[in-house]
C-alpha cells in the first residue's frame, strides 16, 4: 500500500500536470509573475467549467424530474443516470485508458523501479479511472442531488447517491479496462497501438450512436415488460430489462428507488459486492497481463522495402506549402488522438446528428395524433417562400450550428499545440510563416466547406430547398466555420502546449480547445442578443435583422483574420521551447 | 588545491600569450588571429565570418543568464566544439544561434545575415540536428525526407542521389519505408542528420552529434565533418567527448555558466597551463577557475 502511495504521488502530479500545461499554467520559462497569473487563471477556468457543467447538469435534473413527475414516471430519471454514467465511464474508458495504460512516457519510467508489478498496474489503473470517475461524476452528480430535491426523495437518497455514482462507474470501466488489456495483450492488430485506439475510438462512438438511435426508435411498448429479478410493478419493468445489460446500474437505480425502505440496503449490498468482483477480476486479469502488454507494444514493426523506382517517387519535389500541408494531414490521419477528436468527430457527428433529426422527425410524423409531420412543414414553408420572411431566423440558427460544429471540431485550435517538440522544426526551416500559417490552417478549413457541402446539399435535396437558400445557409455556415477556426488557431498561437506527454492533451487540454468549445457558446449568444436588439430597434424589420446578422458574422471573421495576422507574425519569437 | 595566487598567475599568463585578447568579467578570452588557423596541421584560409555572435545574452528567468554577454566568430572552414559542464548553456547557445530562441540582448549572424531580421536567408545556411531527435514520428522516413528536401528546396535528381548516398553512409536505406516512430534512439539521430545534410547547407549546427550513434556512423559523421570543412565550410557542434572534440576540433569553445571562458585551439590551452596533459584534465582545470572566479575569488583585479 505505501509503495502505491508513493507511486501515486507522481502520477497524479502527472495528471495535474498535463490538466494545468493544457491550459498555459506552466507554458512560459520567462517570467515568475505571468506564471502565477496563468495558475489563477486555470483555477478560475477549472472551476467555471466545473460550475457550468454542474449547472448543466442540475437543470436537466430539475427539468427531467418535472416532466416525469406529471407522468409519475420520476423514478426513470434514475434510470437514465444510471445508463448515462456507464455509457460515460466505457466512452472514456476507452479513449483514456489505452493512452494512459500504454503511451504515457511514465511506464517505461515505473517499469524499472524496484517495485512489484501488482502495485505498478494498480496505480496506473487507478490513474486512469480517476478522470473517468470526475468527468462522470461533475455531469451525473448534480443531476441526481436536483432529482432528489425535485421529486422530495428521503434523507437515504442523498447518503446513498454518494456510493450509487461509485456502483455505476467502477465496474463497466473495470469490465472495460479487462477488454482493453485483453485485446493488447493477445490479439495482433491491437499490439500496433495506433490502430487499436483508431478502431476502439470509431467502434465506441459508432456503437453508442448505434445505441441511441436505437433508443429513439424504441416504441413506447418496450418498456413494459413483466417478470424478472425486480417484481415491485412500479420499477420492475424499468430494471429488468437493464439488469440484463449493467448489473451494477440497475441495482444501484434499486438501491435509490428504495431509499426509503430497508431493501435498499440488500441492493446496495450487492451493486457493492458485483463492484468487488468487478475491480478483483480486474486485478487479477492486469496483474497477469498488463506488464506483457506493455511490453509487447513496445515492439517494432517492419514495412516493404522501397525499390529505386519507388524511392524516385516518394522524393518527387512539392512547394513548401503543399509539403506542410501534407505532413499536417498525414499526422492528422496516423494519429489515433488527433483524428478522432478532430477529423473524425467533425465529419461524423454533424452527419450523424442529421440522420438523428431525420428519423426523429419522419417518426414524429407517425406517432403524432394531431398528425403534426416536421419534415412536411418544412417543405412546405421553403416552397411557399415562407422563409424569405424569416429569413434572419434561418442566418442565426445557420450560424449557430456552424460556429458549434467548428468551435468543437478543433483542427485549427490544436494546429501549433498538436507540434509539440517539432514545432522547433517550423521554427528552423526557412519558409516564410505565413505560407506556413496557411499550411496549418488548410485541414480545419478545407474539413469545414467539405462538412458544409455534404449537410447543405443533403438538406436541400431533404427539404427541396431553392438554390439561393441553400447558398445563404452555405455561405453563413462557411463564414462562421471561419471565424470559429480562426479563433481556436489564434488562442493556440498565444498559448499553445508543446510539452505533452500523450497526445490527446495536445488536442483536448489545451487552452485553445477550451475556449473554442466555449467561445462558441458566447458567440452564438451575442449574435442572438444582436439580432433581438435590431429587432426592437427596427421596430420587427426581418430583413434588417438578417442583415445585421449577417454583417456582424463577416465583422467578426474580419476582426479575426487581422488578429491571426498580427498574432503570426511574432509567433517565432513569443513561442519558445 | 591551488591558491588563488597561483590561479591569478596562470590566468594572467595566459592574457599574455594571445596577441587578441579581451576581458569579460573575471575571465579571459581568446582570439585566434583573423587571417589563418592552424587545423590539425592543415592551413585553411579564412575567408570570413560564417557564424557571428555578438554581445549575446539569453536570460530565462530574468535572474540568472544562461547565456551571459558571449561573442564568437566562427571561420569559414573550421570546425569549432562546444565545450561545457552540463546545464552551461551549450545547448542554449546553438538554440540562439538557430534562431529557436531570440536573445535578449546581442545580435547574432549567419554567413552575414541575421538570424531575426533576415531569418529565412540565414535559414537557408544552415542544417540544425537538435540533442534530442524531434521529429515527425509517425511520418515515414522516406516523407521526412521528402518533407525536408521540399521545404528547402531541393532539386529533385540532387535530392535522389543525395538521399541514397547519404542513407547508405548512415545505414538506414533499408528502412525508408518504415515510420519513424519504429526508430531506435540512434536511428532517429541518424534520420535527422541526413535530413539535415540533405540541402548541403553551408553550416553544420550540431547538438551533441554522437549521441546514440553507433561508431561506424559515429566516425562516418567526423568523417564528413572534416570533409566539409576542409571544403570551406563551417561546422559547429557540442559535445560532452572531450575525445572527439581534441581530435576533430579546429577551436574550442568552452562555456560555463553562460560564460565563455575560452576560445582556442587545444595546443594555446596546453601552452596557457604549460600542460601536456589530455584535454580532459586542461578543461577541468579551466572550469575549476572559472567557477571559483564566478564565486567571488577575483582572479584578475
Amino acid at each position: 500500500m505505501k509503495q502505491f502511495l508513493i507511486l501515486m504521488r507522481p502520477l497524479w502530479a502527472e495528471m495535474i500536470g498535463s490538466l494545468s500545461q493544457g491550459v498555459g499554467a506552466t507554458r512560459s520559462k520567462k517570467k515568475k509573475s505571468g506564471k502565477s497569473r496563468s495558475k489563477a487563471a486555470t483555477v478560475i477556468l477549472y472551476v467555471f467549467l466545473f460550475l457550468m457543467f454542474s449547472f448543466y447538469s442540475f437543470m436537466l435534473g430539475v427539468g427531467l424530474t418535472r416532466s416525469l413527475m406529471t407522468f409519475g414516471a420520476e423514478d426513470f430519471f434514475i434510470k437514465i443516470i444510471a445508463m448515462a454514467a456507464p455509457v460515460l465511464a466505457v466512452v472514456f474508458g476507452i479513449l483514456q485508458a489505452i493512452p494512459t495504460l500504454y503511451h504515457e512516457s511514465s511506464i517505461e519510467s515505473l517499469l524499472v523501479l524496484p517495485v512489484k508489478p501488482a502495485t505498478i498496474t494498480a496505480a496506473k489503473l487507478t490513474q486512469s479511472f480517476i478522470p473517468i470517475f470526475l468527468i462522470t461524476t461533475v455531469l451525473c452528480y448534480p443531476s441526481l442531488i436536483a432529482h432528489g430535491i425535485i421529486a422530495k426523495r428521503p434523507w437515504g437518497y442523498y447518503v446513498q447517491s454518494v456510493p450509487f455514482m461509485f456502483y455505476v462507474t467502477v465496474a463497466p470501466f473495470a469490465i472495460t479496462a479487462i477488454l482493453v488489456l485483453v485485446m493488447m495483450r493477445y490479439t495482433k492488430w491491437a499490439r500496433n497501438k495506433d490502430r487499436f485506439q483508431l478502431i476502439a475510438s470509431i467502434v465506441t462512438v459508432l456503437m453508442i450512436v448505434a445505441f441511441s438511435l436505437f433508443a429513439n426508435l424504441q416504441g413506447s411498448d418496450g418498456f413494459f415488460e413483466d417478470g424478472g429479478i425486480f417484481s415491485d410493478p412500479a420499477t420492475g419493468m424499468l430494471l429488468n430489462r437493464l439488469v440484463k445489460f449493467v448489473p451494477t446500474s440497475a441495482f444501484g437505480t434499486a438501491m435509490l428507488i428504495n431509499a426509503n425502505r430497508w431493501s435498499t440496503l440488500l441492493y446496495s449490498l450487492i451493486a457493492c459486492v458485483l463492484n468487488v468482483l468487478s475491480v478483483g477480476l480486474l486485478l487479477i486479469v492486469a496483474n497477469k497481463i498488463y506488464i506483457r502488454g506493455v511490453l509487447g507494444v513496445k515492439g517494432g514493426q517492419s514495412a516493404k522495402q522501397l525499390t529505386a523506382t519507388e524511392t524516385v517517387k516518394k522524393l518527387t519535389p512539392r512547394s513548401a506549402y503543399q509539403a506542410i500541408v501534407h505532413k499536417e494531414w498525414v499526422l492528422l490521419l496516423r494519429t489515433p488522438a488527433f483524428f478522432t477528436q478532430t477529423i473524425f468527430f467533425v465529419l461524423f457527428f454533424p452527419v450523424i446528428m442529421v440522420v438523428s433529426f431525420a428519423i426523429s422527425f419522419s417518426r414524429s410524423s407517425d406517432t403524432s395524433e394531431a398528425g403534426f409531420n416536421l419534415i412536411n412543414f418544412l417543405r412546405t414553408w421553403i416552397s411557399s417562400g415562407g422563409w424569405k420572411d424569416s429569413l434572419w431566423i434561418i442566418v442565426l440558427i445557420v450560424g449557430g450550428m456552424a460556429a458549434f460544429f467548428s468551435g468543437t471540431a478543433l483542427i485549427s485550435a490544436s494546429a501549433i499545440s498538436r507540434q509539440g517538440a517539432t514545432f522547433n522544426i517550423s521554427k528552423i526551416i526557412p519558409v516564410p510563416l505565413r505560407t506556413q500559417v496557411l499550411a496549418w490552417l488548410t485541414p480545419g478549413l478545407y474539413l469545414m466547406v467539405g462538412i458544409w457541402i455534404i449537410i447543405t446539399v443533403a438538406l436541400a435535396i431533404f427539404l427541396h430547398m431553392p438554390f439561393s437558400l441553400a447558398l445563404l445557409i452555405f455561405v453563413v455556415a462557411l463564414i462562421n466555420s471561419y471565424s470559429m477556426q480562426m479563433l481556436g488557431f489564434l488562442i493556440d498561437m498565444k498559448s499553445p502546449l508543446l510539452t505533452w506527454s500523450n497526445e490527446v492533451e495536445a488536442v483536448k487540454n489545451t487552452r485553445a480547445s477550451t475556449v473554442s468549445s466555449l467561445g462558441d457558446f458566447a458567440y452564438i449568444g451575442v449574435s442572438v442578443g444582436l439580432a433581438f436588439l435590431v429587432r426592437w430597434l427596427t421596430a420587427h424589420n426581418n430583413l434588417a435583422v438578417g442583415i445585421a446578422v449577417l454583417v456582424f458574422y463577416i465583422l467578426v471573421a474580419i476582426l479575426m483574420t487581422v488578429l491571426v495576422r498580427q498574432t503570426a507574425r511574432r509567433l517565432f519569437q513569443t513561442v519558445e521551447l | 588545491m591551488r591558491s588563488v595566487f597561483d590561479r591569478t598567475k596562470q590566468i594572467t599568463r595566459l592574457f599574455r600569450h594571445t596577441d587578441d585578447s579581451r576581458l569579460i568579467g573575471h575571465i579571459v578570452i581568446l582570439k585566434v588571429s583573423k587571417k589563418a588557423h592552424m587545423t590539425a596541421g592543415k592551413r585553411t584560409e579564412v575567408k570570413h565570418f560564417m557564424i557571428e555572435l555578438n554581445n549575446v545574452s539569453k536570460s530565462y528567468d530574468g535572474k540568472r543568464n544562461a547565456v551571459d554577454n558571449v561573442t564568437l566568430s566562427i571561420h569559414n572552414g573550421e570546425i569549432f566544439g562546444f565545450l561545457g559542464p552540463n546545464g552551461a548553456g551549450k545547448t542554449t547557445a546553438l538554440k540562439l544561434i538557430t534562431g529557436l530562441l531570440s536573445p535578449d540582448t546581442g545580435s547574432i549572424t549567419i554567413d552575414g545575415f541575421d538570424i531575426e531580421k533576415d531569418a529565412l536567408e540565414a535559414k537557408r545556411r544552415f542544417a540544425f540536428v537538435p540533442d534530442n531527435p524531434e521529429v515527425f514520428t509517425r511520418l515515414k522516413a522516406i516523407e521526412y525526407l521528402r518533407f525536408i528536401g521540399d521545404v528547402y528546396g531541393v532539386d529533385g535528381e540532387v535530392r535522389k542521389a543525395r538521399v541514397e548516398d547519404l542513407t547508405k553512409k548512415f545505414g538506414i536505406a533499408d528502412v525508408l519505408n518504415q515510420q519513424i516512430k519504429t526508430f531506435s534512439h540512434g536511428m532517429q539521430q541518424k534520420l535527422i542528420l541526413v535530413g539535415a545534410l540533405l540541402h548541403d547547407p553551408d553550416a553544420w549546427i550540431l547538438d551533441e552529434p554522437m549521441t546514440g550513434l553507433d561508431p561506424a556512423s559515429s566516425f562516418t559523421l567526423k568523417t564528413m565533418m572534416r570533409e566539409h570543412a576542409d571544403a570551406g565550410k563551417t561546422v559547429l557542434f557540442s559535445t560532452h567527448i572531450l575525445d572527439v572534440a581534441e581530435k576533430v576540433c579546429d577551436r574550442l569553445g568552452i562555456i560555463d555558466d553562460g560564460k565563455l571562458i575560452f576560445v582556442g585551439t587545444v595546443n594555446e590551452l596546453r601552452e596557457h597551463y604549460q600542460d601536456d596533459s589530455s584535454l580532459e584534465s586542461l578543461f577541468l582545470r579551466l572550469v575549476s577557475d572559472a567557477e571559483h572566479a564566478a564565486h567571488g575569488d577575483s582572479l584578475i583585479e
